[in-house]
């Protein structure tokens, strides 16, 4: 019996070094005879050759560019079809890489060395003995925890914004959310203000408040958005609207009477 | 960072003498209130002006003392129903005054006329809503200023763990990762796997010999980029090139240690990592005339809000921010810029100092 198997790493040395230790320990620990049908170095050629070549088992690299190793195996057992026995590979103890164990056959951490490989190869073996490879259909649990390690992302409602594009001239200046004390609308733009500098954003407030962590971005005007996290002090005038202090600018900041309930509730 | 402690407690002290000054300013519109009550009182033909001035002044006072005093205990306990019984001890304790004062008889008032009572209560609902709101707004400051305190410490802390990581400097990915290319190589190219231990051993060196105060030389600094670099490309079998242009007149200029290796690290792990094909990094160093200018540039990924990947660039320019300002004030600037056709560049701009005893 040949058993087909795909080893996919980014890094050229180290797949060459799992390959060759593969070659070394399979007659000894693993079932049937080796028969390596791919060494893909990225995410979406691994799941291409997963899809074309059916192997048996897939040895995947958790860092990948493309798709990392996790997609691969979600996108594999999302498909019908196909399920070939997984390893994850990875160079350090992730805090995930418990829960691999329940999705995989097994996992290795890199360096790869030859007592644990061996292992590794006679738990596959025990695996396809107990399971013949043709039963061996896509597994909705596995999906379904594949799902839930890495998927959460990705089907997850949209994250906030955390990165502004700031155009002065011919530059787009990259501004981080964390690190702006308010926005302000001015007649046609909206400007980002942060402790030392004010970027001008192409984006308009409205645009802004569907974006922005509403947590840590309060509207407190039509024209205003103000990051809480800044705000030294809030003292209410006699109109009933508020007046902010914040962190590192001079001026102050105006509510309109709309938005003073946010503080009232304080 | 003790500094903004001490700061944000004046701060809170400056607050509660503003409270002491809102009691004034309370008594003040109080008074006045009752002014208009004893003349509306008098007008009605219900009592004559003194007495009447001395009965609604007392219970205004009562009211505003009694929610200065008890206010903060009972909203404690009591939250929003704390006002239903502090009206009517503020109307019994002002009308107690009030008989006092005009018979002797501290209950006096408080018998003789229940409908007195009734609209001192009605007046005391009024009186309500202009303290209640100022206790409100008294307690919104307190509770920003203990806001403001809990995220002082906060900061402290991670700015510890993040000394640490610094110091620890060394990525587990990378690290265990040099180490699985240098056993791979042993047995195949024996020559390839000495030389990236080589650059492994200088990289550790240099990365746990420094300390945060110490400065370093941009010439210094550019070995230390070109082992890390040399190591990235080995380990990708080329994918990833890159160039150093540091112009001979720069290599003694002066800069904080780790300043560039992060955003070289970044580019790497968040620009060029996630992305197929090939990937190249530019490490180039400027002068304009008294400034240096420092630029990483890469063609990679560039930021993607979906991704997972703008956290750690966020957290490592928030670091270096956070050096900069500390050693620089405001004479040193980071910023982070799209590059064209693609990926990102991290610009520095710094004092230009150089070590001493070269020009």
């Amino acid at each position: 019996m040949r058993t087909q198997v795909i080893v996919a790493d980014d890094e050229p040395h180290l797949r060459a070094h799992l390959v060759q230790l593969l070659q070394t320990l399979w007659p000894e620990h693993g079932p049937g005879e080796l028969n390596l049908v791919g060494e893909p170095g990225d995410g979406a050629q691994a799941l291409r050759l997963i899809t074309e070549r059916r192997p048996a088992i897939a040895f995947l690299d958790i860092r990948m560019p493309g798709l990392t190793g996790l997609e691969v195996a979600r996108k594999v057992a999302m498909q019908s079809g196909h399920q070939p026995l997984l390893v994850f590979v990875t160079a350090y103890d992730d805090h995930a890489v418990e829960a691999f164990e329940a999705a995989a056959v097994d996992y290795l951490l890199k360096p790869v060395n030859q007592e644990r490989l061996s292992q590794c190869l006679r738990r596959i073996a025990e695996r396809l003995d107990t399971k013949t490879p043709a039963a061996s259909d896509a597994d909705p649990r596995l999906a379904a925890l594949l799902d839930r390690l890495d998927g959460l992302e990705l089907t997850g409602p949209r994250p906030p914004l955390r990165w502004l594009r700031s155009g002065q001239g011919e530059e787009t200046e990259l501004v981080s959310t964390d690190e702006v004390v308010y926005f302000q609308a001015g007649q046609k733009y909206v400007s980002a203000f942060t402790r030392d500098r004010e970027h001008v954003l192409r984006l308009t407030i409205k645009e802004l408040t569907q974006q922005l962590d509403p947590e840590q971005f309060w509207q407190v005007h039509r024209g205003l958005i103000v990051n809480v996290s800044q705000i030294v002090r809030a003292r209410r005038d006699l109109r009933g609207r508020y007046v902010l202090t914040v962190r590192d600018r001079t001026e102050t900041l105006r509510t309109s009477l709309a938005y003073a309930h946010l503080f009232r509730s304080m | 960072m003790t500094g903004e402690l001490n700061k944000m407690a004046a701060e809170t002290e400056t607050d509660v003498r503003a409270g002491a000054g809102g009691l004034l300013a309370n008594l003040l519109r109080t008074t006045g209130f009752c002014l208009i009550v004893a003349l509306v009182l008098v007008a009605i033909g219900v009592s004559s002006f003194v007495s009447a001035l001395i009965v609604s002044l007392c219970i205004g006072y009562g009211i505003t003392g009694v929610f200065h005093l008890l206010a903060t205990p009972l909203e404690q306990r009591l939250g929003p129903l704390s006002p239903v019984l502090l009206i009517p001890i503020g109307v019994l304790t002002g009308l107690a005054v009030a008989g006092t004062i005009r018979s002797g008889d501290p209950l006096a008032l408080i018998y003789a006329s229940p409908g007195t009572l009734i609209m001192c209560l009605a007046l005391g609902v009024i009186g309500y809503q202009v303290v209640g709101n100022r206790m409100r707004l008294l307690n919104s400051r307190v509770r920003i200023a203990e806001l403001e305190r809990s995220q002082a410490q906060q900061r402290q802390q991670l700015a510890d763990t993040r000394l640490k990581l610094l110091q620890a400097q060394i990525e587990p990915h990378f690290l265990f990762n040099t180490l699985g290319n240098v056993q791979s190589l042993i047995a195949t190219d024996p020559e390839r796997a000495a030389r990236m231990l080589e650059q492994f051993t200088a990289l550790l060196r240099h990365s746990l010999a420094r300390t945060r105060d110490a400065e370093t030389s941009l010439a210094e600094e550019a070995e230390l980029l070109r082992a890390y670099l040399e190591i990235q490309a080995e380990r990708t079998g080329g994918r990833l090139s890159y160039t150093i242009d540091i112009p001979a007149e720069l290599a003694t200029a002066t800069l904080p240690p780790l300043l560039l290796q992060p955003l070289v690290e970044n580019a790497v792990t968040h620009g060029l990592e996630p992305q197929p094909g090939e990937g190249l990094i530019k490490v180039s160093a400027q002068r304009a005339e008294e400034r240096l200018l420092l630029s990483v540039a890469d063609n990679g990924a560039g930021l993607d809000d979906t991704a997972e990947q703008p956290r750690g660039t966020g957290t490592a320019l928030r670091n270096i921010r956070a050096r900069l300002s500390e050693r620089y004030g405001d004479q040193a600037t980071l910023r982070l810029l799209e590059n064209s056709p693609q990926g990102l560049r991290a610009e520095l701009s710094l004092p230009l100092v150089f070590v001493q005893g070269s020009s």
